[in-house]
């Protein structure tokens, strides 16, 4: 079972996102209550203080660029990845050729039903 | 910092087949993902498997890539969803999880040290906090709060409802609260 103060605690949260619909009754709670405002308060510092961390870069593992080039390369170079290219463009090819054929025998036809040769 | 209108010159070239743009593309990136990969999972081993993990995919999809949402959003993405498989795997393979030591860089770094000091430590103690929470949480408040995905592209991304994206960013914000203004000032903002 939550308790109210997790339910008012959910509200608040909410209320920190600006793309979250939260109903006036809430908002004039939240408004009127000095313990929903001290959470908000505190929400909101802890969440502006988590967003400084978007530009604090933590530093890479000096090998991690070297093993990325490897492993992409390793990928380019697989078999199974020419492979898969080859069955991706199979069915296109062989469209290509069929149709080629299909209007090849059609052609054929139509000339022979001209001069009457059928 | 990453210079966009140069991201979309090799993002355009990459599409096209060229592999040294690819190439370029992630010398100027991975240092971000592998940030966000590291706050997802907390730590360094996992953070790598991550990195590798979404450039491999980045590489198998990028001519797919319509460029309807910036480059650095759609790698995020793949990122994210990357660390929850990562994070999900290592789950069942590790008891315990290890506090990181992390080695923080600040583009922005204040002149004055005093100043410099007090914002090294508050990060300090918010990387210690998020990295005590559970996975599922933490890779929630990181995309949400600090990279500030909309909650369908985290939940997405997470294979999850919306409802619970939002159910675990609240628990999430609520632990981190606790945590940073708790009796015992243990990480007090």
């Amino acid at each position: 079972m939550r308790s109210d103060s997790c339910r008012r605690r959910d509200v608040v949260s909410e209320m920190l996102d600006e793309t979250s619909v939260v109903s006036l009754a809430h908002r004039q709670h939240v408004d009127q209550c000095a313990d929903c405002r001290r959470e908000l308060d505190a929400q909101r510092t802890v969440r502006s203080s988590v967003r400084t961390l978007r530009v604090a870069a933590v530093e890479p593992p000096a090998d991690l660029l070297d093993q990325v080039y490897a492993e992409i390369r390793r990928c380019a170079a697989s078999p199974s990845r020419r492979l898969a290219r080859l069955v991706r463009v199979a069915p296109y090819v062989g469209g290509v050729l069929a149709a080629g054929a299909a209007g090849a025998v059609l052609a054929g036809r139509t000339r022979r039903t001209r001069f009457g040769i059928v | 910092m990453v210079n966009p209108p140069e991201i979309a010159r090799y993002v355009e070239a990459a599409r096209r087949g060229d592999h040294e743009a690819f190439e370029q593309l992630v010398r100027l990136t991975y240092r971000d993902t592998y940030t966000l990969a590291f706050r997802l999972t907390g730590n360094e081993e996992d953070a790598r498997d991550v990195v590798q993990e979404t450039y491999l995919r980045t590489y198998r999809s990028i001519g797919r890539f319509r460029g309807d949402a910036q480059f650095s959003t759609w790698l995020y993405r793949i990122t994210a969803n990357c660390a929850a498989s990562v994070s999900a795997r290592s789950a069942r393979h590790r008891h315990a999880e290890l506090v990181p030591e992390t080695q923080v860089l600040d583009p922005r770094a204040e002149h004055d040290p005093v100043q410099h000091a007090d914002a090294a430590n508050l990060r300090l103690n918010l990387e210690a906090a998020i990295a005590e929470l559970p996975p599922r949480l933490r890779q929630v408040i990181v995309l949400r709060d600090v990279y500030e995905l909309p909650h369908d592209q985290i939940a997405a991304e997470l294979g999850i409802t919306e409802s619970a994206a939002k159910v675990r960013l609240h628990r999430a914000r609520r632990l981190l609260r606790d945590r940073l203004f708790s009796g015992d000032q243990r990480h007090a903002v």
